[in-house]
């Protein structure tokens, strides 16, 4: 039998036999639970056969009934990403009121109505997030502006001032990366990336760290 | 008909020093594993010798920028910063066997906002927690609360108190470890029970077989 770890050096092994006649009872089936059948395994299709006009005119969350929310999450928690087509047969453009909306269901799913790709401190700022200030690091950032976008990052290390987002979070348990998180994510590498392969690069990575977080903590 | 998801579980397992925790931990977590094939995370701060064996270290952030690979054991040993860990751990832990040494030592007093998140997570997380600490007194109500199981060996302390869930049975199943170490060697004090709190499910190890059996609580009470 597969030798699976060395937590079987003191000589437990996966067919240690002080555990054959509770094996079952004690780490078997009673934690297995039946996920909902995935109506479609591919990737993209979920909604691409859908009639618009069959929309059931339900209560609204700023643009959004409810069925909306449900399948757009449920296409998320499939795939990650909401698709195109879905967003414009539904007539859901990015408007701070949708956005709104959606974040009082779920603060993640901001993330993936917008598009991240080379602003995404501007995007976030304009839902709220305020970057403060550190010196120091503004000091190095403006020594490597090149081209002015970087003015966004210069308040890099972050305090998240929504505070309605944030008393959403506590009032909802929705996850929205906080202080802490952004900058453990950051502090890796992001300078580093910053200084040695310039502002797109560090984009790049910026857009990985997110992607985390709308993969509902999965790293890419 | 679905996809099958294992979910995870917390599991507390008390005792004083030299009962034998680790031990069984680790017998546990194998098991899991063998099952399961989930990596197995053992998070050591104090630099417990019985764990030196893993021969993986890594560090907290390792775990942001790394999947941690199935069926293999990783240690992280002397973190300062726990909630960072813990915060991390939260957050890119999954489908893991995640061993907590000595948690008595910061899973205590009131619960923080951090160390909840990562109690509450397990299950979604589908992380089977070890919490191994020396005294049901050490640790938060909020954590007693979370354990769906309970790994219970003698405590220094022998009363077991109000905030351990049915707390009068562990209480028994307590007192029956303490009789029986008292007939041992005092340097073998390994006896335990497990006790199925959701399932109200009791285990004991033969002396004569080592093996494991079980039996409804309702069954083994009552005698």
């Amino acid at each position: 039998m597969k030798n699976y770890s060395l937590f079987n050096r003191m000589g437990e092994t996966p067919g240690n036999p002080k555990f054959e006649e509770v094996n079952d009872q004690l780490f078997g089936q009673r934690n297995v639970v039946e996920m909902p059948p995935n109506p479609q395994p591919s990737a993209a299709p979920l909604f691409d056969n859908h009639n618009p006009q069959d929309i059931p005119d339900q209560p609204r969350y700023g643009g959004f009934s409810e069925q909306d929310i449900n399948m757009g999450r449920q296409f998320l928690n499939q795939n990650g990403y909401m698709p195109q087509q879905y967003m414009k047969d539904y007539h859901i453009d990015i408007s701070d009121e949708h956005l709104m909306s959606i974040a009082k269901l779920s603060v993640n799913e901001i993330l993936l109505k917008g598009k991240l790709t080379t602003e995404p401190f501007k995007f976030l700022a304009s839902y709220g997030f305020k970057f403060l200030g550190n010196t120091a690091k503004a000091e190095e950032i403006k020594r490597l502006d090149v081209n002015g976008k970087i003015e966004v990052f210069k308040e890099l290390l972050i305090e998240i001032q929504f505070q309605e987002l944030k008393d959403l979070q506590r009032a909802n348990n929705l996850k929205l990366p906080s202080t802490k998180e952004l900058i453990a994510a950051y502090r890796l590498e992001f300078f580093d990336k910053l200084a040695g392969d310039g502002f797109e690069n560090a984009i790049d990575l910026f857009e990985g760290i997110f992607n985390k977080f709308k993969n509902g903590g999965k790293a890419n | 008909m679905g996809e099958k998801q294992i979910n995870g579980e917390n599991w507390g397992v008390c005792g004083k020093m030299n009962t034998g925790k680790t031990h069984i931990t680790r017998e546990l977590a194998a098991q899991i594993q063998a099952r399961t094939n989930k990596p197995i995370l053992v998070f050591d701060h104090a630099n417990n010798p019985s764990y030196e064996d893993i021969v993986r270290v890594i560090d907290t952030d390792y775990l942001v920028k790394r999947k941690l690979k199935p069926g293999e054991t990783y240690r992280i040993s002397g973190e300062k910063d726990i909630d960072y860990f813990i915060m991390t751990a939260t957050d890119y832990v999954r489908d893991t066997i995640v061993v907590l040494d000595d948690c008595g030592n910061y899973f205590t007093g009131n619960t923080t906002q951090i160390q909840m998140a990562f109690i509450m997570a397990s299950k979604n997380n589908r992380n089977d927690v070890f919490y191994q600490f020396h005294n049901f007194n050490d640790i938060s109500p909020k954590l007693c609360r979370a354990f769906q199981m309970l790994v219970i060996k003698e405590q220094a302390i022998g009363t077991i108190p109000d905030k351990v869930p049915n707390a009068p049975l562990v209480q028994i199943l307590h007192d029956e470890v303490q009789a029986e170490n008292d007939e041992l060697d005092p340097m073998k004090i390994w006896s335990y029970r497990i006790y199925d709190i959701g399932m109200d499910y009791v285990y004991w190890e033969d002396p004569e077989t080592k093996k494991l059996t079980g039996s409804p609580g309702r069954e083994y009470f009552r005698e």
